[in-house]
């Protein structure tokens, strides 16, 4: 993934602290939020990457006592954002290749709750093509609202936009979202 | 509040980000109005859906990430250490750059105005011309109206100057002067 070059300055054993540190405590919520705004491995593996890098040079300017992961969304969000620009679009989506019921020789795994079960069953397949059919400015807003439970405040931060629009894209993603798990899960069937 | 709510008011009230007057008057509503707690409960399960797939879906940091993520840290500090090519690229700095196109730039303006006049005429020095004249003067007598050698050359030729002295008194004797 390309990124704009910027000069490292000489790395000090607190710059190289604070990023093992990250990478422990936060590198698998990352890599998540990449995977689910990208839908694609491969992407959201150079997408943490390229975060993780980003987090490294600009360690100075996080401010201690705010959130961090607020701070790291941001980073892949604009991270992403830029890429999307770069491509134009074409970012390549696929279906995660673990959600195949094959991988598990046609059986799932036994899920930890019932509603899990359902859900893995009946409608994981509708929402992962239902959250893929958002757009990507859509399905930030979802992600950052429903799985994250970020603030509009918040997300509106980490997006880059105003409050009303998290609002009315909230309003508006969810709205196709039930949509289009209705449709997915009627021609699934 | 005797109007129904609609989905928008759901997700706001689901999400926490209603004011706090109309917080309180969407559940009352919805304390009494079937319909509404229906609808309202759709919305609530979408999120429910949402949050159990994303579970359902969610990975661990991919084994060897940590150590890929440090060693393209390395590479690119390494890449950055001054070489051969770091030094060329020093030079193409800006502050180095610039006013060596600036000198370029004047170097090339007065070649061309060179050019533009032509070739270089040979000069010769003015000493030739003074002594030159001298000479000639030495060998036309006469020529400058009893001023054999203008007084200019008189250090270059200092036999001549003394002839041009005796030649002088000896006419301002004849002359009858006291």
């Amino acid at each position: 993934m390309a990124a704009p070059r910027k000069p490292f300055d000489p790395p000090t054993q607190e710059q190289r602290a604070f990023l093992e540190q990250a990478i422990e405590q936060y590198g698998k919520a990352i890599y998540n939020f990449a995977l689910r705004l990208t839908h694609n491995e491969a992407d959201a593996r150079d997408l943490t990457q390229e975060a993780f890098i980003r987090v490294y040079r600009a360690w100075r300017s996080f401010v201690p006592g705010t959130s961090f992961l607020s701070w790291a969304y941001r980073i892949v969000t604009n991270l992403y954002r830029d890429e999307l620009r770069r491509r134009k679009g074409r970012y390549q989506e696929e279906i995660p290749e673990d959600n195949a019921p094959q991988a598990f020789g046609g059986q799932r795994p036994l899920a930890v709750t019932p509603i899990d079960e359902y859900v893995d069953r009946q409608l994981s397949e509708p929402i992962s093509k239902a959250l893929q059919a958002l757009s990507v400015d859509q399905r930030q807003v979802v992600i950052l609202a429903d799985l994250e439970e970020y603030s509009y405040q918040e997300i509106a931060d980490i997006v880059g936009c105003s409050i009303g629009t998290v609002r009315s894209r909230l309003h508006r993603a969810r709205s196709q979202l039930r949509n289009l798990i209705q449709h997915y899960s009627a021609t699934s069937t | 509040m005797n109007e129904h709510l609609n989905h928008d008011d759901f997700i706001d009230y689901l999400h926490g980000e209603c004011a706090p007057g109309r917080d309180a008057a969407i559940l009352a509503h919805l304390n009494g109005c079937e319909a509404c707690t229906t609808a309202y409960d759709e919305e609530a399960r979408l999120g429910e859906l949402l949050r159990a797939h994303a579970k359902r879906t969610e990975r661990e940091l991919p084994y060897g990430m940590s150590a890929s993520i440090w060693e393209r840290i390395e590479r690119e500090q390494t890449a950055q250490r001054p070489g051969w090519a770091g030094a060329v690229a020093a030079l193409l700095r800006p502050a180095i750059a610039v006013p060596a196109a600036a000198a370029l730039v004047v170097a090339a303006y007065f070649g061309v105005t060179a050019l533009q006049h032509g070739p270089a005429r040979p000069s010769i020095e003015a000493a030739f011309y003074l002594n030159d004249h001298a000479a000639l003067t030495r060998t036309v007598p006469f020529s400058e109206g009893g001023s054999v050698v203008p007084s200019t050359l008189a250090s270059d030729n200092v036999g001549t100057d003394q002839q041009a002295i005796a030649l002088t008194g000896s006419t301002s004797e004849s002359n009858g002067s006291p």
